[in-house]
C-alpha cells in the first residue's frame, strides 16, 4: 500500500466526527460494544479482552463548532471538555456503550460527572491511577482499580473476563506497542522519511479503529515509508512537550515542520506508548499491567512524580536519546498539568543547556502566523547561533 | 569555495540570488526578481533558480546550499529554509554594514527589526492591525489615482500640502483617498499624506524595538519608494529619534541575499561538524 493511500485513509478517520469506523465495527455484530476513553492512558487490554472496541476521544478538533459545550463550563478552562460535551450532546457518541475518564486533571474529573448526568443509562467510570509508586501501596490500589474495571465490563457485556483473555489482549497490544516504538524510532533516525504530521495521523487513526487493523496499517506504513524517496532538508531536531491531552490542530504540527524543525519525539497521543516495554503474557494479567504502570511507564505532567529531582528527567532522556537540538513546549491554553509543570521542565532544560521555547494553543487554533514566527526563529537560532 | 542560492518567496514577488563565498570573500554572481502576478510561486521559484544557473553556467549539483525564505518553505529543491527576519537582517548587513535596524516593508506587512553587527536579530515588532502599512495598500491607491507604481515616490516628493490620511485602517484610508480625489486634492499631496501615515507607523515600530543607533535599512518591496523614505526620515526627526533611514538599489533582494549568505554559512558549519549529508 502506498503512503498516499494510507495517509488518505488516516485523514478520513481524522476528519470523521461521526466515528463511522467504530460504528461500522459495532454494527457488524449485535453483541459488539464500544468503550470510549479520554487521554492520557487507560488499559485498553481489559476493554479488548471484554470483546469491546476501545475508542479514543480527544475532543472535537478544529472542525467542530462548540455551542452547547460552552454552557457547561466556565470560560477559563481548556477546550477539550467543551468539545467532548458537544460531541455527547449532539448525539455523535450515542452509539458508544460506555466512557472512561482517566484521572488527568480536575476538569476531566468533573467531565466524568457531567457525562454521568447527560448519559444516566450508560457505563461511565472515572478511572483513577495511583499517585504512590510503592508496590504494596499504589500497586495494590491499582490492581483493585483494574479489578473493579474488569468486573464492570463483565457486568456490561454479561460475560466474565478471564486472565487468559487479558493475556491474549496484552500480546496483541505488545505488538502494537512494538510497532509504535518502531515508527517513532524510524522517524527519529530518518525524520525526512516520516514527517510528524503523517506519524500523527497514523497514531490518531489508532484511536478509532480496531487494534488489529491499526497494527496492519502501521506495518504497511513502515514498509511504504522505507521505500519512499523524500529529500533530506537542513532542519533542526526538536522534541515537543506538553501536548498529551488536548491535541493541537494538524496545521500546527505542519507549521512546526515547515518552519524548519524535524519533530523527533513528542507526547501527542501518549497512551499508545504509555507502557514502555513488552508485558509478560503468562502471568497474573492485572498484576502485570499494574507493575508496568508503576515501574515502566512514560512520564508526563499528568502523572505524579514523587521526587522533585526526577521532574524533567524523562524529557531530558528523550532529548539525549533522539539527539534533539531543542525542545518546543506546546501546551493547550488552561491545561493545568502541563502549564504548572512547564516552569520546572524549562528550568531543567536550562540547567542542561537545552534551548527551548514555549507557547500555548487550543485544539481549534486557526492563526498559525505567530507560531510560525516563534518556531521559525527558534529553528534559525539553533542552526545559526548555537 | 561555497556556492549558495537564496530564494525569497514574497507575497508579490520572487527574488533569487546566487553567491560564491570563499572565507571573507563574497561574490554576488546573479539575481532575478519576478512579480508573481497570479502565477504558481513554486514554478516561478524554479524558473528563477534555473535562470541563475544558466547565467552563471553552473549545474544544480554545483550549488552547495539552496536556501529559501519568506513563504518558500515548500520549495521542493531547497536545502533549508530560514525565517524572513533572519535573512533580512543578514541581507541588510551585506548591503549596508552600518545598519543596526531593518524596516522590512512588504506587500502585506511592515516589520522593524533591531540587529547587531553580525546580522543577528535582537528584537522585532510587526504592524499588527491591517494592510494600511503595506505595499498592497499603496498599489491599490495608485490604481485609484490612475498612476504607475513607479511614479509614486517621485510624485510624493512633489507634494506642497500633504493631506492627512487614516493611519489605522486600510478601508478607512481608501475612503479618505476617494474623498480627497472628489475634493480635487492633487495626487502628490494624497500620496505624501499616505506616505506620512505609513512612515508614522513604521517609526513607532522602530521606537518600540529601541532602534537607537546606526542606519535604519529599508528592505522589502517598498524599500525603493523614495517618497516613503523621505517621509520616514521626516517622521524619525519629528519623533526625535537620532537615526536615519537608508535604502540600496538592491534593497528588494535583502531577504534572498540573507538566505544565500546564511546558506553558505550553514554549509560550512555542517561541513565542520561532519554533518554534510544534511545539506545534500
Amino acid at each position: 500500500m502506498a503512503i498516499k493511500d494510507i495517509i488518505e485513509r488516516c485523514t478520513e478517520l481524522f476528519d470523521d466526527l461521526e466515528f463511522n469506523a467504530a460504528k461500522n465495527w459495532k454494527a457488524a455484530d449485535p453483541d459488539r460494544k464500544v468503550m470510549a476513553y479520554m487521554p492520557v492512558y487507560v488499559p485498553e487490554e481489559i476493554i479488548h479482552a471484554a470483546g469491546m472496541m476501545p475508542l479514543g476521544i480527544v475532543g472535537g478538533g478544529d472542525q467542530m463548532e462548540v455551542i452547547h459545550g460552552d454552557a457547561y463550563y466556565q470560560s477559563y478552562i481548556c477546550r477539550i471538555p467543551r468539545s467532548t460535551i458537544e460531541l455527547g450532546v449532539t448525539g455523535k457518541l450515542d452509539f458508544i456503550d460506555g466512557m472512561l475518564f482517566p484521572s488527568i486533571c480536575d476538569v476531566i474529573r468533573n467531565l466524568s460527572g457531567m457525562w454521568k448526568m447527560i448519559h444516566p443509562d450508560k457505563f461511565v467510570s472515572y478511572f483513577d491511577v495511583p499517585q504512590n509508586f510503592v508496590d504494596g501501596i499504589g500497586g495494590e490500589y491499582y490492581v483493585r482499580e483494574l479489578e473493579h474495571l474488569r468486573d464492570g465490563f463483565a457486568e456490561l457485556t454479561g460475560k466474565p473476563i478471564s486472565n487468559d483473555a487479558i493475556n491474549r489482549s496484552i500480546a496483541i497490544y505488545n505488538e502494537r506497542r512494538r510497532l509504535v516504538r518502531e515508527i517513532y524510532e524510524f522517524r527519529s533516525e530518518t525524520p525526512w522519511k516520516a514527517p510528524a504530521s503523517e506519524v500523527y495521523l497514523l497514531m490518531r487513526a489508532g484511536l478509532v479503529i480496531p487494534v488489529e487493523e491499526h497494527i496492519a496499517m502501521m506495518k504497511d506504513y513502515l514498509a511504504a515509508a522505507n521505500e519512499e524517496q523524500r529529500p533530506l532538508r537542513d532542519s533542526c531536531r526538536v522534541v515537543i512537550n506538553g501536548s498529551f491531552c488536548e491535541q493541537p490542530p494538524l496545521n500546527l504540527i505542519k507549521t512546526i515542520e515547515m518552519s524548519g524543525c524535524y519533530i523527533v519525539d513528542d507526547d501527542y497521543l501518549l497512551g499508545n506508548r504509555w507502557l514502555l516495554e513488552d508485558l509478560a503474557t503468562d502471568g497474573n494479567a492485572l498484576q502485570v499491567l499494574a507493575d508496568a504502570f508503576l515501574h515502566h511507564s512514560a512520564d508526563t505532567a499528568a502523572k505524579y512524580c514523587t521526587r522533585k529531582e526526577d521532574v524533567g528527567q524523562f524529557l531530558l532522556q528523550s532529548v539525549k536519546q533522539h539527539k534533539a537540538e531543542g525542545v518546543i513546549f506546546a501546551a493547550p491554553s488552561f491545561c493545568d498539568p502541563a502549564l504548572l509543570e512547564r516552569p520546572m521542565l524549562t528550568d531543567r532544560m536550562t540547567e542542561h543547556d537545552v534551548p527551548h521555547i514555549s507557547f500555548k494553543y487550543a485544539e481549534n487554533s486557526g492563526q498559525m502566523q505567530p507560531i510560525r514566527e516563534q518556531t521559525g526563529t527558534f529553528a534559525d537560532t539553533l542552526k545559526l547561533w548555537s | 569555495m561555497t556556492i549558495s542560492a537564496g530564494i525569497d518567496v514574497g507575497t508579490g514577488a520572487i527574488k533569487a540570488v546566487l553567491f560564491e563565498t570563499e572565507g571573507e570573500q563574497i561574490n554576488w554572481r546573479a539575481k532575478r526578481n519576478f512579480k508573481i502576478r497570479q502565477r504558481d510561486p513554486l514554478k516561478l521559484a524554479r524558473t528563477a533558480f534555473e535562470e541563475l544557473l544558466e547565467e552563471t553556467g553552473l549545474d544544480e549539483a554545483q550549488v552547495d546550499y539552496t536556501a529559501t525564505t519568506g513563504d518558500g518553505e515548500n520549495v521542493p529543491f531547497a536545502t533549508g529554509h530560514f525565517y524572513s527576519m533572519t535573512t533580512h537582517a543578514r541581507g541588510a548587513i551585506y548591503l549596508e554594514p552600518e545598519a543596526r535596524s531593518v524596516l522590512d516593508i512588504g506587500a502585506l506587512h511592515g516589520r522593524a527589526i533591531k540587529i547587531n553587527d553580525l546580522g543577528k536579530v535582537l528584537s522585532y515588532r510587526m504592524t499588527s492591525q491591517c494592510a494600511s502599512g503595506s505595499g498592497q495598500f499603496l498599489e491599490n491607491i495608485s490604481r485609484y489615482l490612475g498612476i504607475a507604481q513607479s511614479e509614486i515616490g517621485t510624485l510624493s516628493l512633489q507634494a506642497d500640502e500633504p493631506e492627512t490620511v487614516s493611519s489605522i485602517c486600510a478601508v478607512l484610508a481608501e475612503t479618505d483617498v476617494i474623498n480627497m480625489v472628489s475634493r480635487g486634492i492633487t495626487a502628490p499631496n494624497i500620496l505624501r499624506g499616505i506616505h506620512l501615515s505609513m512612515a508614522g507607523r513604521l517609526a513607532k515600530l522602530l521606537r518600540v524595538v529601541k532602534a537607537e543607533d546606526g542606519i535604519v535599512f529599508l528592505s522589502g518591496g517598498l524599500a525603493l519608494d523614495d517618497g516613503l523614505l523621505g517621509a520616514l526620515n521626516d517622521s524619525l526627526t519629528d519623533m526625535k529619534l537620532k537615526i536615519n533611514a537608508r535604502n540600496h538599489p538592491d534593497s528588494p533582494f535583502a531577504g534572498a541575499i540573507g538566505a544565500a549568505l546564511w546558506g553558505s554559512f550553514r554549509y560550512q558549519k555542517l561541513l565542520d561538524q561532519g554533518l554534510l549529508e544534511k545539506a545534500s
